[in-house]
């Protein structure tokens, strides 16, 4: 159908806008592997011993903090850049670039599609840039593990860059949004297990912690990295009672069951998105 | 002629304020029209209800036969605009915005390229297309805008104070484009501009202040309607003077600042008439055709300000 086909081409343009206006930026580049890089010394180093008793016992079954943290750097990234490029959109406004693409014949819905899967193409990038201190925390990488971190990341990157698409539609300042933004994260980081086993925390911690769509994708990315790093199936199948793992009513969160809860989020924040972008002056 | 736009009572409101305020008008198919107006006067407002981006409070807009409040994507692709703040992405090359805009318009790629070198030719910026945007004068940038707006052969241009902030140099160049497009290209253009020199490519042209059209009319009619030519004096007795050409040749004198302004027929035929009938010694004079200033200090009783490059020469129609 040609305007089908108009569609995707619309789409297709804003989302090859994005990611050249990225790619452009070698600074962010470099600067967006900095902080991971900091974090994983920093807090992998000087905190490596301390995770025997945090989360008991798993470090006689070869776990430290490094890779403790991996998995949940990954998500960090996914979560920061995924967010923050919801910002495209305001700097649009800002720039005026976004009447020019309002005037136009393309959709509303092809807009914020492009946007959204611009933002996630970014974020999927930058992720994946993070795999380059695998070998520095002693994770060893596969295909197959490569390809379920890239579909879970994706997925992940669509709920994040929906909500902060939805965001940037809704105000015209960029420090407004950086506000807005580090009010939204900074909670969703820190009550995601992310940086921390969850073990023995207090209850109204364990229950944000499971109303956190972040801890829902930290903790699909932590199954599927440790399942490649051979720890003991009694480990594996009891992730929660090491606090390395969600659980709710008293059961571990099976994989599918994180991934069905961040794709369900992923459909109502790309939904609510183009709502947004639908109803813009 | 056929009318291309025709506007009807129309209204917004912003809250309180009524930045327009029932204007209604046509435009006639091919036609450059003007907007005449000070800061403020509503001018960016019509344009953004005429190309879709706001929605009028009340009134109606048909633009080659579209109502363009019930059916905006229809004429999405009819229009061409160029904003009055720029809307360009620096970080991207000229090539790589016209690319964007032909691509969200609909157009292949063959269509792209041959329209890109065929405009950009015409207004010099083809050696510059692969330059990041960002390293462009202003200048450029407006023609750059001006070539993009007309890239998939629009219907309708509307240029929003398409020389704004620009040398008067640069704005020659633009208008002697505008006047071109006018006589080669099928296409109608909606100016606004706060300039008073601008409006004179338009042939046709509407004054509005307050939200208000205060007179539409040709351009050469409006400047008729102050009675042909403009004369500027000083003496060394304004006062005096004042009354004396008042009472000997029963004209309508103004006194703007220390210089006197009379409006009459012929005026190269009455200075030696008046020369010879002064007492008062006159230290100046000057005989020019009226200019949109005259016209709207005439309508309004106030002047533009802030009305930009003073000494930009005036450009002349061809016809
Ligand atoms: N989005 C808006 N919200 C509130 N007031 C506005 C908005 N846009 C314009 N205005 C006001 O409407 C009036 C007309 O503005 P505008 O159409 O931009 O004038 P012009 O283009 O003739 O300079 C001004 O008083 C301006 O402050
Ligand atoms: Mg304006």
């Amino acid at each position: 159908m040609e305007s089908l086909r108009n569609h995707l081409k619309h789409i297709g343009i804003i989302w090859y806008r994005e990611v050249l206006r990225y790619w452009r930026d070698k600074a962010r580049i470099v600067g967006s592997i900095a902080m991971p890089f900091f974090f994983l010394v920093i807090f992998g180093s000087g905190l490596s011993s301390s995770i025997g008793s945090m989360a008991g016992g798993a470090a006689e079954m070869g776990l430290d903090f490094k890779k403790f943290m991996f998995p949940g750097i990954i998500g960090m990234t996914t979560l920061f850049t995924s967010m923050f490029s919801g910002l495209s959109v305001v700097r649009d406004k800002e720039y005026g670039f976004l009447k020019e693409i309002l005037v136009s014949p393309a959709d509303r819905v092809a807009v914020a599609a492009g946007k959204i899967l611009g933002g996630s193409t970014v974020t999927m990038f930058q992720a994946t840039l993070i795999f380059i201190f695998a070998p520095f925390v002693g994770i060893s990488l596969s295909a197959l593990m490569l390809l379920k971190i890239w579909g879970i990341i994706f997925i992940g990157a669509i709920l994040f860059t929906g909500l902060g698409t939805y965001v940037g539609s809704r105000l015209s300042s960029t420090e407004g949004f950086q506000m807005v933004m580090n009010f939204m994260i900074m909670p969703m980081f820190f009550m995601s297990g992310a940086f921390f086993p969850l073990k023995d925390i207090p209850n109204w911690m364990a229950v944000l912690v499971r109303v956190n769509p972040f801890a829902y994708l930290t903790d699909s990315m932590r199954k599927v990295i440790f399942s490649s790093m051979g720890l003991p199936a009694q480990v594996m199948n009891n992730l929660p009672d090491y606090g390395l793992g969600l659980s709710l009513f008293g059961n571990p969160v099976k994989l599918w069951i994180d991934l069905t809860i961040v794709a369900t989020l992923a459909l109502i924040t790309g939904s609510i998105a183009v709502y947004s972008f639908n109803h813009m002056d | 002629m056929s009318k291309i736009i025709s506007v009807k009572n129309l209204v917004k409101d912003f809250g309180d304020l009524r930045a327009v305020d029932g204007i209604s008008f046509e435009v006639e198919e091919g036609e450059i029209f003007g907007f005449l107006g000070p800061n403020g006067a509503g001018k960016s407002t019509t344009i953004k209800m005429m190309t879709a981006l706001l929605r009028p409070t009340e009134g109606n807009i048909w633009i080659d036969g579209v109502d363009v409040c019930s059916n905006p994507k229809a004429i999405r692709s009819k229009i061409g605009l160029v904003f009055q703040s720029s809307s360009l992405d620096d970080r991207l090359t000229g090539w790589e915005n016209l690319k964007f805009h032909g691509i969200l318009y609909n157009m292949d790629s063959d269509l792209i390229e041959r329209r890109v070198e065929d405009l950009s030719t015409n207004v010099g910026l083809k050696d510059r297309l692969g330059d990041p945007v960002k390293n462009y004068s202003g200048g450029m940038k407006r023609r750059l805008e001006l070539i993009r707006g007309l890239l998939h052969h629009p219907h309708v241009l509307f240029l929003d104070e398409p020389t704004i902030g620009l040398d008067p140099q640069t704005r020659r160049h633009i208008w002697e484009y505008i006047i071109d497009l006018e006589e080669n290209e099928d296409i109608s253009i909606f100016l606004t501009t706060h300039y008073m020199d601008e409006v004179e490519i338009a042939r046709r042209a509407a004054i509005i202040d307050e939200g208000k059209i205060i007179s539409l009319d040709k351009v050469e009619t409006l400047k008729k309607n102050l009675g042909g030519d403009i004369i500027v004096l000083s003496t060394t007795d304004v006062e005096h003077s004042k009354a004396e050409i008042k009472e000997k040749f029963d004209l309508d004198v103004e006194q703007v600042d220390s210089q006197l302004k009379i409006a009459v027929d012929h005026g190269d035929e009455f200075i030696p008439d008046l020369l010879s009938s002064l007492s008062d010694k006159v230290t100046s004079i000057n005989l020019r055709e009226p200019t949109m200033d005259d016209v709207f200090l005439d309508l309004t009783g106030k002047e533009i300000r802030d009305s930009g490059p003073e000494k930009t020469p005036v450009m002349k129609r061809g016809h």
